[in-house]
Order: C-alpha cells, then sequence, then structure tokens
C-alpha cells in the first residue's frame, strides 16, 4: 500500500507514453522505467496505435480496483466451488504423498488358461484324445485370473467385461442350444448378464463389495463351453456336427479394469 | 516494492490454471487395464446314432440272451420308422443293415444278420415286446417264443433244409435274405451271394462274422466298399420269388438261380403288415452277437429303402 500514493502520477505518466515507444523504441523505454518493466513490455505484443484491452484494464487506478477485485472473485469461486477440487485437496492432505504421485500408479496383469475338462460320459460318443469340446463328454474351460500389482499402493475393485466373439457355427449352435456358457468368479469377482448381441455373448464383470483386491491379490474367473449331445430342438448333436471336427467356436477375451477404492472402501 | 499490476495478473491467471489442473487429472481414482483371451474350438470325436432317438437302431448290448448268444428279432417294414438314419448312397433301395461301432481296436467276437420271409402273423404269445400303435421298430419277438425258436433255427443254419415237396424248394432257400455272415466283410455292401446251382439248392446262412472283418470302429475312414467312415453298410438279397416260391422263366420252367435285393415295398393302408407271406412287405431281421464285451457305442440300424 506504500507505493500506492507514489505510483499513480509517475507510473500513469512514464508508463503510458512507455508502452507505445516499448513497441517503437525499446532501447530508450528500457531506460526511462524500472527493469521489470522490460520484461513484462516485451512478453506483450507489439503495440498498435489503440490501446489494447489488457493495458486498459491497469491503465487507471480504479480500473486496476475493478480488475483485481473481479481476477480475485473468480478465484475464490474456482477454489471453493468445485467439490472434485476440495475433495482432491483433502485426500492429499490425510495420506501419503507417493499415492497420489502418477509415477508409483497402480498396475494389474491378466492370464488366460485353456483347459480340456471331462463333464461326463455317453454310450454313443467317444472323445478322441487331445483338446477341444466334444459333445456330452468334454468341455473347455477358460481360467482369467486377474492379479493386482503388489506394488499396487491402494486397494482396488474390477469392472469390465468379458466378450465372446463366436464364429458363424458358433452362433448357430447357441441359437440352438447347443453351445453352453457358463461363468463363475472367485474372490469376489462376479460375472452376470449375459447377452448376445451382432453374434457377441458379452458379460459384465463386477467386484462384490467388501471383497477389494489388496495389492497382490488376484481373483479368478472361470468360463467353461460345453456343447451338449442332444440340442434344445432334440438334434443329435455329435452326429450333425460329425463334418466339423475341431473347427473354431468362440474366442474370449476378458477387459478388466482396475479402479483405487477410496480409502474408506478399504478392508482392513 | 512496486505494485506491478500485470505480475499480478499472471499470476493469478496461472493459479487458475494449477487449480483448474486437479479436477482434470485426478477427478477420477487410480485405475489400470488388463486383458486377456483364448479361443476354444471343437475337439475331436467318434460317435453313433443315439438308440434312444433312433428307434431303428440297435445297441448290442440290448440284446436279449439266449443260450451263450445275445439275440434280438425285429419285424421290419418300409416306413418312416425304419428309415435310414443318416443319409448313404442305397442304389438297390432295398433292406439293409449299418453296423455302427467306436473303437480304435475292434474286440473280438462274432456277428450275424439275415432276414426272413414271413409266414403268417405272430400270435400274442410271441412278443417280449408287442408292437405298440404300429411301432415295429420298437417291437421284440421273443427269441425263446416258438416263431422265435423256428426263426433262431432258420438264422444258425440248421432250420429249412429240407426240401419242401409242394413247392420243391427247401424252406430256408425260400425265406432267406443274406445280411452279414462268415462270407461277409467290409469290402463290398453288396456282396457274399451264396452259391445254388437252382431251385433244388439250400442256402442257408453259414457262421457268424468277426466283428473285425465286418465292423468299422474309425470315424476317419475312407469310404470304400461297405465302410463308411465308422459304420459298415450291407445291404440284403435273396434267390426266391415273392411268396417263396423259385422264379420261372417266359416258357414256365424253373428260372436260373439268380440273386436279387430284397426289396421292401411300404405296407398298404388298413392291412396288417404282419400277415404278409410274399417277403415284399414284411420281413423278420434276426440280429445276433457272441463275444465277451463289445465296446458300448456297438450297434446295428436296421433300414429298408
Amino acid at each position: 500500500m506504500s507505493t500506492d500514493p507514489q505510483q499513480p502520477a509517475p507510473g500513469t505518466e512514464s508508463e503510458t507514453p512507455s508502452a507505445p515507444k516499448s513497441g517503437a523504441v525499446p532501447d530508450s523505454a528500457a531506460e526511462s522505467t524500472s527493469a521489470s518493466v522490460p520484461e513484462s513490455a516485451a512478453a506483450v505484443a507489439p503495440a498498435t496505435a489503440k490501446e489494447s484491452l489488457f493495458r486498459r484494464l491497469f491503465r487507471t487506478r480504479s480500473a486496476r480496483v475493478w480488475t483485481v477485485a473481479v481476477l480475485a472473485a473468480l478465484t475464490g469461486v474456482a477454489l471453493l466451488g468445485g467439490p472434485g477440487t476440495i475433495a482432491y485437496l483433502s485426500d492429499q492432505a490425510s495420506g501419503p504423498t507417493a499415492t497420489i504421485s502418477a509415477a508409483t500408479g497402480i498396475s494389474a496383469t491378466a492370464t488366460a488358461t485353456l483347459d480340456t475338462v471331462t463333464t461326463g460320459t455317453s454310450r454313443t460318443i467317444v472323445a478322441a484324445p487331445g483338446t477341444g469340446i466334444v459333445p456330452g463328454v468334454r468341455a473347455q474351460r477358460i481360467r482369467f485370473v486377474v492379479t493386482a500389482a503388489a506394488t499396487n499402493p491402494v486397494q482396488t475393485k474390477i469392472s469390465g467385461t468379458i466378450t465372446a466373439t463366436a464364429t458363424d457355427l458358433g452362433v448357430t449352435m447357441y441359437g440352438r442350444g447347443a453351445l453352453k456358457i457358463g461363468a463363475e468368479g472367485s474372490a469376489g469377482c462376479t460375472v452376470s448378464g449375459a447377452q448376445l448381441s451382432a453374434g457377441k455373448i458379452t458379460a459384465t464383470l463386477t467386484q462384490t463389495p467388501n471383497t477389494t483386491l489388496k495389492p497382490g491379490a488376484s481373483c479368478t474367473i472361470d468360463v467353461t463351453v460345453a456343447v451338449p449331445a442332444t440340442a434344445d430342438d432334440g438334434g443329435d448333436v455329435a452326429r450333425e456336427l460329425r463334418e466339423l471336427k475341431s473347427s473354431p467356436l468362440a474366442a474370449f477375451k476378458l477387459d478388466a479394469t482396475l479402479t483405487q477404492v477410496p480409502r474408506s472402501e478399504e478392508r482392513p | 516494492m512496486k505494485f506491478r499490476p500485470r505480475l499480478i495478473a499472471l499470476g493469478v491467471g496461472l493459479a487458475l490454471a494449477a487449480v483448474g489442473i486437479p479436477t482434470a487429472v485426478t477427478g477420477a481414482y487410480l485405475t489400470t487395464t488388463a486383458s486377456a483371451s483364448a479361443d476354444t474350438a471343437l475337439g475331436n470325436w467318434c460317435s453313433v446314432p443315439d438308440p434312444a432317438k433312433k428307434a431303428n437302431v440297435y445297441a448290442l448290448s440290448d440284446f436279449q440272451s439266449v443260450g451263450s448268444s445275445r439275440v434280438l428279432i425285429v419285424p421290419v417294414v418300409r416306413s418312416a420308422q425304419f428309415a435310414s438314419t443318416e443319409g448313404i448312397a442305397n442304389t438297390t433301395d432295398g433292406l439293409g443293415v449299418r453296423l455302427w461301432g467306436c473303437a480304435d481296436k475292434i474286440p473280438a467276437g462274432s456277428v450275424r444278420v439275415s432276414a426272413w420271409r414271413g409266414t403268417g402273423a405272430p400270435t400274442a404269445g410271441d412278443w417280449s415286446v408287442a408292437p405298440a400303435a404300429g411301432n415295429l421298430a420298437a417291437a421284440r419277438l421273443n427269441p425263446a417264443g416258438a416263431l422265435g425258436s423256428s426263426l433262431r433255427a432258420l438264422a444258425d443254419g440248421t432250420g429249412g433244409q429240407a426240401i419242401d415237396p409242394a413247392t420243391g424248394v427247401a424252406a430256408s432257400t425260400s425265406r432267406y435274405s443274406w445280411l452279414v455272415d462268415a462270407n461277409r466283410n467290409r469290402s463290398d455292401r453288396v456282396g457274399a451271394v451264396p452259391a445254388c446251382g437252382g431251385k433244388d439248392c439250400v442256402v442257408a446262412p453259414t457262421g457268424a462274422a468277426a466283428l473285425d472283418s465286418v465292423f468299422s470302429g474309425n470315424a476317419a475312414a475312407t469310404p470304400s466298399g461297405a465302410v463308411h467312415g465308422n459304420s459298415a453298410v450291407y445291404l440284403a438279397a435273396n434267390y426266391y420269388a415273392p411268396g417263396g416260391t423259385w422264379p420261372k422263366t417266359p416258357a414256365g420252367t424253373a428260372a436260373p438261380a439268380s440273386a436279387h435285393p430284397t426289396v421292401l415295398t411300404p405296407p398298404a393302408a388298413g392291412t396288417n403288415p404282419l400277415e404278409d407271406t410274399t417277403g415284399s412287405v414284411l420281413q423278420w431281421v434276426v440280429l445276433e452277437w457272441t463275444g465277451a464285451q463289445v465296446p458300448p457305442s456297438f450297434e446295428i440300424e436296421v433300414f429298408a429303402g
């Protein structure tokens, strides 16, 4: 405030003429004003004959007062108005600084293992050695394992989808009840709401509450794909598909997202 | 210190920008993604028709025990019940059997299949399972009954050897259609014609065929002769004329022996096919096998047409 009384007269007088000069003759402007002025003057675009809005905002005392007041008000709104901002600030204050650092974020791995499992026996169907689905006798099981990295600084929960993209044969079989897909999750992972759309079966992956994944923990989802010996329409599937042995049926893809849970939802 | 409004403005602007950043960048919590995939496919297998779905398919393990052999006797007519389960090239359009199985190594044992012209309707006591509502494929003649016993005697080559004075033809010759016996093997679905010089010859089944010579247990087997994948098809043939008489020449004398396919015609509406004696509507098919054990997939399909 002590500078205020001195500033008005010389400030307005020296700055007002110096601005046009600074554009035209920068050297003389540097001499007549303080050391800091050339920096700001240099930053400002070369002045034209008409005064810029920026300059008009600070030319007179009353303009400066209004301008500062408006900027202060805007700052206040920005600081107080955004709930996200406030949450961020409080979260940062309550936890170690490292948890927010991008350098040590969270990571996860997902694996898929394909197994052939025996589901039953049949008098009329004999499975040949090897892998693959055999109607009524052998199914395939895909075991998806999603593991939260041991280095994760926070607990996480899983969301995502399992998508089965079926071949034409797979779609036809599914429509006749000759392709059965089951999914089962462990450690709080649940699979639900399988829907067929445009040749794709999509199921939703969620995490039951209070089963958050601690660092290093994993959850398993078993998807079992089986072909019954008898279709819904009574057809003998093994005989009907006898020329289609070893045909691909469906490709299964798991897309999982691990999201940090709020501190309040972390398990002890 | 001098009041520097432009610096203040710059500072306030930077402060506003800085305050804005957390909202934009850390509005959500930390996340990461992971994905994995796997493909499923059909495997490889061998299969046979399911007797539970196809009534004209008979599993060997379901046969009835008579002495040391296991027997099944069914009345066969040309109808939807006896349509072949899967399309096969049947150039004779006749009666036939298809031997099904899945086995890398076909076990020891033997099988014999013959078909016989009927001589009149069976009595109620001749049945193990009487035909219900015209369902002949599910019916079973009692192999130990009067009709069953006489058919078994014909089937093992001991009955009907004498020449019938009334017709001049042996009973076996006048009723027999050969399907599977010791003369048969996988190389030919039509052949194995028993020798017969003329009207007074006696044709009858020989011994049973080894399972390994008439069954095919490999789903990938190339079609050849009687073999069609893991099945083998054999067609019936006989020497007699409809009704059991010997064929005649245009001049009215006994014709030279000539085997021909056993072809059935669908029963006329309102008739009882079991009363047929021509051999053109009804055939009694006698299935039998011996052996310690066969795989559960071994079965015999009987088809007409």
